[in-house]
């Protein structure tokens, strides 16, 4: 049998303590989850309205700069 | 707008809370994390002909996500010096504070993990992907997400025992209750 690479380190030091493992697992769930759980918000659904009436939009994010190259138009049905 | 198009506009908002988990748990900084769904949601949107209909459209869109995260991680790296991005994306890290582990302790642990390690971690540990759905969404290989995993577990493992290993270690943690005390005879 093989090892199992989550309990034991990869230079073969002791394992790590099962608390500590599943307390990893269960913090990183809650951190998740209580974001997941939050409603949508505001802007966003705004955003998607403007994208679904073919709106201009442009990621409102941290760079105006130039397009990527696979920058295509989304052909709106008309 | 088509049927098509709204049946998938409801299908991104359906998605927006985890791919919005995910980029907060990813990085640290909700208002950077919005923006980066925001762009990804622009992007999945520009590009719905090359999504493939009857494929999964979480991963598709995480995919997208993974990729403007890299993309602002790039373009910070070469203004800042800036190894992991951290800086930019807003998650400077306090000095370790000793005591318990608490959600930011723990928030702060992860924010130390490199980005790739981090992010295979929550996909597989948090957003509940296959490590074959992690590594599409990744492009690498299956073998590749579970050593980035484990190496994840085992760094913020060691990051967290060494912070307070009296929260977790029964062993330390009892024997020195029990060292402390003299007489212990309380009914």
């Amino acid at each position: 049998m093989v090892d199992d690479p989550v309990k034991t380190s990869r230079h073969g030091k002791a394992p790590i303590d099962p608390a500590i493992q599943s307390h990893i697992g269960l913090q990183l769930r809650a951190m998740y989850e209580e974001t997941a759980a939050e409603p949508v918000p505001d802007d966003l659904l705004r955003l998607l309205d403007a994208l679904g009436r073919g709106t201009k939009v442009r990621g409102d994010g941290e760079s105006t700069q130039s397009k990527p190259p696979l920058g295509r138009k989304a052909t709106e049905g008309s | 707008m088509t049927p098509a198009q709204a049946a998938l506009k409801n299908e991104l908002i359906g998605s927006i809370p985890s791919l919005r988990a995910f980029a907060i748990t990813l990085i640290g900084d909700r208002d950077k994390a919005d923006d980066l769904v925001q762009d990804t949601l622009v992007r999945a949107w520009s590009h719905l002909d090359t999504f493939e209909p009857g494929t999964n459209l979480r991963s598709w869109l995480f995919t997208i996500l993974k990729n403007r995260f890299y993309s602002v991680l790039r373009k910070y790296k070469r203004e800042v010096e800036d190894a992991d991005g951290k800086l930019a994306l807003g998650l400077a890290t306090p000095a370790d504070q000793p005591g318990h582990m608490d959600l930011q302790d723990f928030q702060e642990a992860l924010t130390r993990l490199p980005s790739d390690q981090r992010m295979a971690l929550i996909l597989v540990g948090a957003s509940g992907f296959s490590h074959e759905e992690a590594a599409e969404i990744c492009g690498c290989a299956i073998g590749t997400i579970k050593s980035r995993v484990n190496r994840a577990r085992n760094r913020l493992a060691a990051a967290l025992s060494v912070q307070s290993a009296e929260d977790f270690g029964p062993d330390r943690g009892m024997q020195s209750v029990i060292d402390g005390r003299s007489t212990g005879t309380d009914g």
